[in-house]
Formats: C-alpha cells, sequence, structure tokens
C-alpha cells in the first residue's frame, strides 16, 4: 500500500492541488478543509523527500540524493508559507493553493534531465509569482510586480535563445548528456544562462529589480517570493549554469572564469557600498542579499561535486531564510507599512515589541555571520571550499566587502535597542499586531538558524 | 546524582544562557533583587563546580555536535588556570549587578540580557581548550560590547564607537590570519583548525613555522591582544569613550576586554611562543614603563573625577602587560593577581566615581570639596580603598606590585627602577585626587542636607571590594589553592 502510494504521490499531489481548486469554491468551511489537506499534503511530500522515499515518475524528471534534500527544504518552506497564509479569505487560501503549485514546478526544475521541462518549470514559477505580486496590494506595489513580470518575460526570451543555441551547439535538449560540438554557440548559451542566473540569484546590475521587490511586496509575498522561488530558481539555474561550465573544454573555462570573477567582484563591492548608503533598511538588505548572492555564483568555477551541490544549498537556503525573516519581521515590526523602515523609526523596537525584535536580531545575526549561527556555518563551508580550490585573491577581495556589509549590519542591530521616550514606545506598541501563526513559524526558523549553526549536518 | 557531577560543567555553562532568556522575558517583571540572586547563585554554582573539579574529572562540553571541515571549536573544560577565571567572571557579574545603577526600566532590562551574554562569552573563552574556541568567543564579545556602548551611551559618541568596533574588528583579522596560517602550516591545507596549546607548542618549537614567520605571527596575536587589552598605545579609540560613557559600561568594558586578552596571552600565546616572549620581554616593558607614566602625567591634568580614575586604570595595565611578558620567571600566581588587582581597581575606583555622580550630578572637580564633612562614611571607606590601590603591605596590590618589580629587577635593574618608579609615582596622583575631593573647601556651595552618606548597599559593596583586597593581601596562597 505504502510502496503504491510513493509511487503515485506526485500524481497524487497534482490531484490534490486540482481538488483543493474545487473545494475553494464551497465556502468557509470548503477554505478550511483546503488550508488542511494542503498542509498534510505538502508536510507528506516533505517528510516522503527527506527519507528519499518518493518515485518520481521518471519520463519527465530523475531525483539523486542533494535533490531530494532541496525538495525536502522546498517542502518544508511551503508549509510554512501554507500555515502563515491561513484560510481567513478565498485570496489567503488561494495563495496556499498557488504554494502547492510552486512545490510542484519545484519538482519538475530539481528533477529536470532536459531543457524543455526545465524552461516549463522556470517560466511557470517565475511569472506564476510576479502574476500573484501583481495581483494583490496597492498602485506602488502593482508598478513593482509588473516591472519585475516585464523583467521575468526578457529573461524567458533569453532562455529560448540559449536553448536554441544549446541545441545549434550540442545537437540534443539533455543537461546531462550532451557532446560539444560548436564550442561558439555553447558559449553563447553559457553567456545567456549566466544573465539569466545572475538575473534570478540577484547580482548586481541585472538583480537591481530587487530592492524595490524587498521594498514593495506585501508581507505574506516576501516569505514566497524570496524563500520558495527565489531559492528554487536561483538554486537550480546556478548547478545548470555550474554544469554547462564543466562540459567546455579547459580554454574556453579559463574565459568563462575570468568573466565570472570580474562580474562576482564588482557585484560583491557595488552591491555593499550601495547597501550602505540606503536610507531604507529593506532596500539595504536587498543589496546585501545581492553581495551574498555573488558570493555563491563564484561556485560555478568549480565541479560539480555532490558535497559543492549540498554546501551550495546549504549556502542558499540559510540566506534565503535569514533574508526573508528579517524582511517579513521588519514589515511585521513597521506595523505594515504605517511606521517606515528607516534606521530612526525602527530604533529601540525592542521595547515595542520585545519578542519579534529578538527573532529579527537572530536573522540578522546570521545574515551578519555570527558564530552558532547557519549564517557562519554557510559562509565558512563555502569560504573553505573556495580556499581550497585556490581563490585565495578573490575572497579576500570578497571578505572586504562583507565586512563593509557587517558594519551597517551591526549597526541595525544596535539600533534595536537604542532606548527611545516612553510615549513614541507606546504609540508603536498599539501598531505592531501579534499573530500567533506567523510568529510560530518565525520562532521555528530562527531556532533553525541557530540549530543549523551548532549541527550543520542536519540541514545539509 | 552520577550524572549531575558528569553534567555539571554543562549546567555551568549554559547557566549564564537560561538567566538570559529568565531575563529577556520577563525582565521587565523581575526586580533588582533577583539580578542579585542571579549572580550570588552564578558565584555558588562556580564555587561548588571548583569544588567538584577537585575531585573528579568533569565531562567536557562539546561545542558543537558535528565539526566543519578544518575547522573544529573543540570542547570546553575546566583545567589549568580555568578555575581563577571562572571566579573573577563571577566576581565581574556580582560587582555589576549589586549597585542600583541610574537607567530606566528598559535599559536595565537589556542591560541584564547583556551581562549575561557576556559572561557566558567570558566563560566560553577560559573554558576553550584550543585557538578556535577561544576565537569564537573572544570576538563575539565585541558584538554586546558594542550595543551597550550604542544603547548607553551619548548619541554624539555613535561615530567613536563604530571607530572602536572597527579598531577590535582589525585585531580579530590579526587574529584570524595568524591562525589560518599557523593551521595552514600545521596541515598542510587552508582552514582555521584546532590548535591546542600543546599543538600550537609543538609547531613553534618544531621550527616548521620558520623564526621569521612565527616572529611575524607572535606580533600579530599579541597586537590582537593589546588591542583587546587597551594597553598604551592602543588605548586611544577606548579613551574618550571612557570618559563619557556610563559607570556601568565603563566596569564591563574596561574587565570583560582585558580579561579576555589575558586569558588568550596566558592560555595560548605564553606556551607556544617561549622564545618570542623572552625576546619581547624588554620593549614590553620599556612600552609598558613609558604608558604607565603617560597615563601619570594625563592623570595630572585633573580635569574631572572619572578621568583620574581611567588613567589610573590604563597605566595599571600597561603594568599587567608587563606581568604577562615575565610570566614565565614569576612564581606562581603572579599574574592572577595582578589581573585581580585590575578587577578591584576596575570596579571601586569606578563605583566611587558612580557614587559621587550620583550625588554631585557632575563629574568636574569645580564642583566637589569638603564631601568628608557631608560623608563621613564614605570618606572612610574611600581613604582605605585608595590606600589600598596604592598597594600597601598585606593587599593584593603589594604582591601583586612587588611580583612586577622584583621580576623586572631580575630581567634588567634599571626597569625595574622604572617599574618601581611607576608604582611610587601613583600616591601622588591617587592621595592628591582623594585630598581634592574629600578634603579641599569648594567654591561652590551646595546644600549639605540634600547629599546623603552612602547607603547600606553601596557601603556593602565598599566594604566586600576592601576584604577581597585584604584577602588575597594577607593570604595570598588562596590563588595557589583555586589553582591546585
Amino acid at each position: 500500500m505504502l510502496d503504491y502510494i510513493l509511487q503515485y504521490a506526485v500524481h497524487g499531489y497534482a490531484l490534490i492541488v486540482l481538488l483543493s481548486m474545487v473545494l475553494l469554491c464551497v465556502g468557509k468551511y470548503g477554505r478550511i478543509m483546503v488550508w488542511l489537506i494542503s498542509i498534510a499534503a505538502t508536510a507528506a511530500m516533505a517528510v516522503f523527500f527527506l527519507g528519499n522515499l518518493i518515485q518520481v515518475p521518471h519520463v519527465l524528471i530523475s531525483f539523486s540524493g542533494v535533490k531530494n534534500k532541496f525538495m525536502w527544504i522546498v517542502g518544508t518552506m511551503s508549509v510554512m508559507s501554507i500555515i502563515m497564509n491561513g484560510f481567513n479569505s478565498n485570496k489567503q487560501t488561494g495563495k496556499c493553493i498557488l504554494i502547492m503549485i510552486y512545490l510542484l514546478f519545484a519538482l519538475i526544475l530539481a528533477g529536470a534531465g532536459e531543457f524543455i521541462s526545465f524552461f516549463i518549470a522556470i517560466i511557470s514559477l517565475s511569472i506564476i509569482s510576479d502574476l500573484a505580486n501583481c495581483l494583490g496590494g496597492d498602485d506602488k506595489r502593482y508598478n513593482a510586480a509588473i516591472k519585475s513580470f516585464i523583467s521575468s518575460l526578457m529573461m524567458m526570451i533569453f532562455f529560448i535563445l540559449a536553448i536554441t543555441f544549446f541545441y545549434m551547439s550540442t545537437g540534443t535538449f539533455s543537461i546531462y548528456e550532451h557532446v560539444v560540438k560548436e564550442e561558439s554557440f555553447y558559449l553563447i548559451s553559457i553567456s545567456l544562462v549566466f544573465l539569466i542566473t545572475c538575473y534570478y540569484l540577484g547580482i548586481f546590475p541585472l538583480g537591481i529589480c530587487l530592492p524595490n521587490l524587498f521594498n514593495s511586496v506585501e508581507k505574506k509575498n516576501i516569505f514566497q517570493n524570496i524563500i520558495i522561488v527565489r531559492l528554487v530558481i536561483a538554486y537550480n539555474l546556478l548547478m545548470l549554469l555550474q554544469r554547462m561550465i564543466f562540459e567546455c573544454s579547459p580554454e574556453m573555462q579559463k574565459i568563462i572564469l575570468g568573466g565570472v570573477t570580474v562580474v562576482v567582484l564588482a557585484s560583491a563591492i557595488i552591491s555593499s557600498i550601495i547597501g550602505i548608503n540606503q536610507q531604507q533598511n529593506k532596500k539595504a538588505l536587498a543589496y546585501f542579499y545581492m553581495a551574498h548572492s555573488s558570493f555563491i555564483l563564484m561556485i560555478v568555477n568549480l565541479v560539480p561535486e555532490e558535497v559543492v551541490e549540498r554546501y551550495t544549498l546549504f549556502f542558499m537556503a540559510t540566506q534565503a531564510i535569514s533574508f526573508g525573516g528579517c524582511a517579513y519581521l521588519m514589515q511585521d515590526l513597521c506595523a505594515d507599512g504605517r511606521i517606515q523602515d528607516t534606521a530612526n523609526e525602527l530604533s529601540g523596537s525592542f521595547y515595542v515589541n520585545s519578542y519579534k525584535s529578538t527573532l529579527y536580531v537572530i536573522f540578522l545575526l546570521c545574515i551578519l555571520g555570527l558564530p552558532f549561527t547557519a549564517g557562519f556555518a554557510s559562509k565558512y563551508y563555502i569560504t573553505y571550499t573556495y580556499f581550497k580550490e585556490g581563490f585565495i585573491v578573490e575572497m579576500v577581495i570578497m571578505l572586504i566587502a562583507f565586512l563593509v556589509m557587517m558594519a551597517y549590519i551591526l549597526k541595525m542591530v544596535m539600533n534595536i535597542f537604542t532606548i527611545i521616550p516612553e510615549e513614541i514606545i507606546m504609540k508603536k506598541k498599539t501598531m505592531v499586531v501579534n499573530n500567533f501563526r506567523s510568529d510560530g513559524i518565525m520562532t521555528l526558523l530562527a531556532l533553525l538558524m541557530l540549530i543549523g549553526g551548532l549541527t550543520p549536518y542536519l540541514l545539509q | 546524582m552520577e550524572n549531575i557531577l558528569e553534567y555539571s560543567l554543562h549546567i555551568y555553562f549554559f547557566f549564564p544562557i537560561a538567566i538570559m532568556l529568565l531575563f529577556g522575558i520577563w525582565g521587565n517583571v523581575l526586580g533588582g533583587m533577583v539580578h542579585v540572586a542571579t549572580s550570588l547563585t552564578h558565584l555558588f554554582i562556580t564555587g561548588l563546580i571548583i569544588f567538584l573539579h577537585k575531585g573528579h574529572a568533569l565531562k567536557s562540553v562539546d561545542l558543537t555536535i558535528a565539526s566543519f571541515p578544518d575547522l573544529n571549536p573543540g570542547q570546553l573544560v575546566l583545567d589549568g588556570d580555568g578555575p581563577i577565571f571562572i571566579i573573577m567572571i563571577s566576581l565581574i557579574l556580582l560587582i555589576v549587578s549589586l549597585p542600583r545603577w541610574d537607567m530606566d526600566k528598559r535599559g536595565e532590562r537589556l542591560f541584564k540580557v547583556l551581562t549575561y551574554f557576556i559572561v557566558w562569552i567570558l566563560c566560553g573563552a577560559v573554558l576553550a581548550n584550543n585557538m578556535m574556541g577561544f576565537l569564537m568567543f573572544s570576538e563575539m564579545l565585541i558584538l554586546p560590547l558594542a550595543i551597550l556602548m550604542v544603547v548607553f551611551c551619548d548619541k554624539n559618541l555613535r561615530n567613536k564607537i563604530l571607530l572602536y568596533v572597527v579598531f577590535l574588528a582589525i585585531g580579530t583579522l590579526l587574529s584570524v590570519t595568524s591562525i589560518t596560517y599557523l593551521t595552514m602550516v600545521s596541515t598542510g591545507e587552508l582552514g582555521v583548525s584546532s590548535l591546542g596549546p600543546e599543538v600550537l607548542k609543538n609547531l613553534i618549537t618544531s621550527n616548521k613555522v620558520g623564526s621569521y614567520s612565527s616572529a611575524i605571527i607572535f606580533i600579530c596575536l599579541c597586537m590582537s591582544m593589546f588591542i583587546k587589552m587597551t594597553v598604551f598605545p592602543f588605548h586611544f579609540p577606548l579613551l574618550q569613550l571612557c570618559k563619557r560613557m556610563p559607570t556601568f559600561c565603563n566596569i564591563l568594558i574596561l574587565s570583560s576586554l582585558p580579561l579576555v586578552a589575558v586569558v588568550g596571552m596566558i592560555k595560548l600565546i605564553v606556551p607556544a611562543f617561549t622564545n618570542e616572549m623572552a625576546g619581547a620581554s624588554m620593549s614590553i616593558a620599556i612600552v609598558g614603563v613609558l604608558g604607565c607614566l603617560y597615563c601619570t602625567l594625563c592623570a595630572l591634568r585633573w580635569n574631572d573625577i572619572k578621568e583620574v580614575v581611567i588613567y589610573f586604570i590604563f597605566g595599571h595595565l600597561s603594568l599587567l602587560m608587563v606581568s604577562i611578558f615575565l610570566y614565565e620567571s614569576n612564581t606562581v600566581g603572579g599574574t592572577y593577581i595582578v589581573i585581580f588587582n585590575h578587577l578591584i581597581h576596575v570596579a571601586g575606583m569606578l563605583y566611587v566615581v558612580h557614587v559621587l555622580q550620583d550625588r554631585m550630578k557632575k563629574i568636574t572637580f569645580e564642583s566637589y570639596g569638603n564631601m568628608k564633612a557631608r560623608m563621613p562614611l564614605f570618606n572612610r571607606l574611600f581613604f582605605i580603598l585608595i590606600i589600598l590601590c596604592l598597594g600597601p603591605p598585606m593587599s593584593s596590590g603589594f604582591i601583586s606590585r612587588y611580583m612586577v618589580t622584583i621580576d623586572a629587577v631580575r630581567m634588567n635593574l634599571v626597569v625595574g627602577l622604572f617599574v618601581a618608579a611607576c608604582f611610587a609615582i601613583c600616591p601622588i596622583y591617587l592621595l592628591r585626587y582623594f585630598q581634592m575631593i574629600m578634603l579641599v573647601k569648594n567654591k561652590i556651595t551646595v546644600d549639605d542636607a540634600s547629599i546623603n552618606d552612602v547607603s547600606a548597599r553601596e557601603g556593602f559593596i565598599l566594604i566586600m571590594l576592601i576584604i577581597l583586597v585584604l584577602t588575597v593581601g594577607i593570604y595570598p596562597n588562596i590563588i595557589a589553592g583555586i589553582l591546585g
């Protein structure tokens, strides 16, 4: 019986998504049922992935060690995101179904063995999330989402071109089993995939819409945009790019290595410098996210091994959770935009809501890379790998850029504890609302960041 | 019971975290007495753990469940000079928690949380059995101290605080670079591996590193520790801050940073770099003497009552640095008495400043004078404390000064004489300091009725400090007893 369930788990999950859409029309009880079913089904999928139990339909996708881990992380995040969404309105429950759809496409993306399914999964994930952002929120948010949507469409055009050139150079769509026949076309294909990866990772200047996205999307969208969609797309593109570069001839690899290094260093330095000049904390965070992404982009210069994939996944998951958690809690502490997220407005938040502020500080310290947090562990693994591979000068430059960023984050941490007058505290206290579900999830994520610092192998 | 014994070090190490959470969650409800009670409990547990340690081997605490590649923060063990340092940490906590500081409820809550965070970090640094563990804790100390300064200091000082944090970060960079290089030599790979004192000693003595490289690493590590110790000439970034920050910040910063630096020097640098230490001792002694003389001259400028105390402490820190470099030739416990003495000076003299500032609300000398008539009990206690700071026989100051001077004379007579001279000139400004505050009639008329004598709490704290100084002074073997 269990074997049967595991064999058709993905089909069953897709069926549940369809069923949920029907149930959504029933009314209040339908909404509650959809919510509960989506939590149960997604949690079950996450558990199956954790135990490497799931048997995926081999026609389209194939799974191996790290990908199961990846799907487990995405599945767990999806469960958390669904719980946070709640079931109070059709819009909220609709988002739960959307998250389930994201998980399905993430599954296709992670297991895609050839370019077409990879492309379908990316375009679906990217465009659905952008459209979802467009549908909710005010004019400012709508404009930011539209910009992001147009950029995504552009990237999809580039992706189609990349696939074309890939086919012209190899004569196949297969990602894993191909032989390069025409190197110039292959190089163009790599350049285009590199461009798209830079966009989704948020490498400067292609990730320039990221600060606006950080700044303008709704509180609940931040979580799913940053943690689920960004992590899923960026990680898989990174792995694809690494695989493609690995298949190149050594001479071409050298050329690509030089190009990637220049882009990475420029992005890390510029993002850090622009970040520290930002007035709004959320925008500064977005630039620091870009600097972090530059750090991980260097991984494409390494040989695609399971250990490198594991470290990358750990780094990106930690990055997504810590930045997502920060952005979410900042929005919470800013009373959903009623308080501006500038340094002055956020100072003394510890006395306004000590619980949320403590969680916020934990996430910030994780970004900072303080020992005994997952931020430190993940950065250490990647830095260690780079050093071992001989990227010493590059790493030193990157670490200097990180130090600049750290000073700003340290300032943000200290700002939270600044003592402010009692009347301002009382005024802000009435505006910041506690929510059992979202606070609980944030606590879990913060604990995960601390556990990841002490027992990093658990999250790898 | 056996389990409790076996895991008593775990309980001890995580006790400050538990208290930190307690104050973090219920800080607004729990009053000052709870803070005193928890600090006394910490002292009691510290005593108990040392007692248990004598008879039984305590199970060491693993810092991480899975070690990183080429990075092993190692374990926490209570051995060597650990017991004496954890007693000092406990005393710092007690001294900080006993007084009633001038701050509102919100600040008080944060202060309690940060104090226990600092205590936890200090315990971790003391108990760490390798370079990596020590580095992780000692460098983490920057964070709570930076928050403490930013929150409780004037907003105008933020740039100076940032400058000081950057200065400390430079020290961190120097340490990390040195240890990374040593790891590279040790394992042939890049990383920050588990370099314990023994491994480090073998590495340096077997000449694997090379004489020039080991000298450079030694200088880098010493610089990093000196920055933390805030000795002359590395004290400048902290100097302006110290003058203007609240007294409780002064006590925490000037006691925790030098303590962690001394731990690093004694546990990791002194045993490994024996030749380098011997080679540098003369230069360090000269720098120490110069630093002490410079601080004495600055203290003689008489700007305000706090500045004099700060310079006195910085001067004493310079001699603490000298005592560490003469560590090998010291009799057992010499340096420990010097650092203990430093902690008492920091706590005692700065607390006196706090008591005076609490009454007069000003720190300039013009506001003070004839305090003897207004605060008779305080006058007596302050006088005893000043005399004990001068290092008369039967005080801990005497033992520490005697040992440093004797060791300096053994090394070089001229340097020894200069060290003795540094001690000898202390009374010039300290006695004058007492005279200016307590005896000389002031120009500004203050309503005497508005100035109260010391309260029972304040009196108790001062008497406790005096008793501590006298106990170690009369029976210095107590340190050797704790060390076993």
